[in-house]
């Protein structure tokens, strides 16, 4: 009788030991991460800042480029006091003419200059003036051969460089971090990070109730991040569970 | 005396050296019955001399079958520093182990009484802790002690070798892979000390050879025995 009795005080401690969610077991919870990403195209944005007329010879020019190949500008300044030709006649771009004098300030000079150029018919930029300032936004998407000042003083600078939209959809996400929460933890326990093909595996998992989550970027923020998240449940020993595809943003 | 001087400072700088561990132990084995017998102990083992490695609480119970042959049945409990404090915020964590098995001692078929003893053991255990795999163990042990007549000490020394039915576990594309294999070989030498009334010391030098791992050892062990008559 006594040796039943202590066969069964030991059997019970034995099966009195507590296991819970997290390393020890004998399991496993698999997933892959794909991403998709857009990112909008660009407008190249130009700016161009005028000299006065006292600055500007009579025939001195600037190359104006856009995303249109066959529509490539120079805009040159002619001086009515003067005879001669002041059209450099640059081969495959099509000239612009701006009349000029030498009292003309620099405001006058970025004002004419401004609505020569929008007074072009077909010409594939928008302009604007401030002061001295020209903003020229080129319509396309692409990214413009930067302008040159040419013959004239102008200041040239690229405030916003144009590029082409970029998009893409379900791609294998690699080296991308997976976090694992153990049963009621509030936060994560362990993570692993995915392979070439995006899949990841955690190993040595007990039985019990997980939370496998990603971070992905918020679409309409790229600073802001948010967990795309799995509960997965872990029944019996020496299993693999897959979880669903989890498909981020980045 | 300066030759055992220098095999002690020999010991201790082999020891010093290595990986090591000290065992502390005490045993109390009585017979409540008979041809039964019970054993109960506590031990306590260090990492070298400071760091404590874990403590046991263990009873072990005997029934004697045929002359030579006996079955147990134990159980250990353990404490140990919890690796994953992290996750259950205890400093330390537990493990249980049950076994059985089953003692041969060849010498008593032999001898009507012998002062040497040789032991055959075979034993299955069963490993349990929180944040550990599920373990199954099978030992075999071979021991041999040898009763110095009119000397206090008696030597004796043990080999044991231990095979883990769920050593290697392989995640492969679709399926978890379990398989067992040669854990560790553990040896022991040393001497017991012959203390009047049923007392003694059990003084004892050996090495734990994990197999696959870097985990092997030197231990150190002494065990305090009463046996109850």
């Amino acid at each position: 009788m006594k040796p039943l009795i202590l066969l069964s005080i030991l059997f019970l401690s034995f099966s009195s030991c507590k296991k819970i969610e997290g390393p020890g077991g004998t399991s496993a919870i698999r997933g892959v991460v794909k991403g998709n990403h857009f990112k909008a195209g660009q407008h190249e944005v130009l700016q161009v800042i005028c000299t006065a007329g006292g600055q500007i010879e009579h025939g001195d020019y600037w190359l104006l480029n856009t995303g249109n190949p066959s529509k490539q500008y120079y805009i040159y300044y002619k001086n009515p006091t003067w005879i001669s030709n002041a059209d450099p006649q640059l081969q495959g771009r099509i000239g612009i003419m701006v009349t000029f004098n030498y009292s003309d300030s620099n405001v006058e000079i970025a004002t004419n200059t401004q609505a020569a150029i929008a007074s072009v018919v077909g010409i594939p930029v928008s302009s604007m003036v401030s002061n001295d300032m020209i903003t020229i936004t080129d319509q396309s998407n692409l990214d413009v051969p930067d302008s040159d000042n040419g013959t004239t003083s102008f200041g040239m600078d690229v405030a916003n460089q144009g590029n082409s939209e970029e998009s893409t959809s379900n791609i294998p996400m690699a080296e991308e971090r997976v976090y694992i929460v153990y049963g009621k933890n509030a936060y994560a326990s362990d993570d692993v990070r995915t392979d070439e093909a995006g899949r990841f595996s955690f190993e040595g998992l007990q039985t019990g109730n997980y939370k496998v989550y990603v971070l992905s970027k918020d679409p309409l923020n790229e600073e802001v991040y948010y967990r795309v998240q799995k509960e997965v449940s872990i029944q019996n020993k020496a299993t693999i569970v897959d979880t669903e595809t989890y498909t981020i943003n980045y | 005396m300066s030759r055992a001087l220098f095999l002690l400072f020999l010991g201790w700088q082999i020891l010093a050296q290595a990986q090591y561990q000290t065992w502390y132990g005490v045993e109390i084995g009585f017979k409540p019955v008979k041809k039964t017998k019970v054993e109960l102990g506590l031990q306590h083992r260090m990492n070298g001399i400071k760091e404590w490695s874990r403590s046991y609480v263990q009873a072990k119970f005997h029934v004697k079958v045929v002359d030579g042959v006996q079955l147990f049945s134990g159980y250990r409990f353990g404490l140990l520093p919890n690796s994953n404090s992290g996750l259950d915020l205890n400093p330390t964590t537990y493990r249980h182990r049950t076994a059985i098995g089953i003692t041969i001692n060849p010498t008593d078929w032999m001898f009507d009484k012998t002062r040497l003893s040789f032991g055959l053991t075979a034993q299955m255990q069963w490993n349990r802790a929180k944040f550990s795999r599920e373990r199954t163990v099978f030992r075999s042990k071979v021991n041999a002690k040898y009763d110095i007549e009119h000397f206090p000490l008696s030597p004796f020394i043990s080999g044991e070798y231990f095979y883990d039915f769920k050593r290697d576990i392989s995640y492969t594309e679709d399926e978890v892979l379990i398989e067992g294999g040669t854990k560790a070989f553990r040896w022991f030498g040393g001497f017991e000390i012959e203390l009047p009334k049923s007392h003694s010391f059990q003084l004892a030098l050996g090495k734990r050879t994990a197999f696959l791992s870097n985990r092997s050892y030197w231990i150190a062990s002494l065990t305090y025995q009463v046996r109850i008559q």
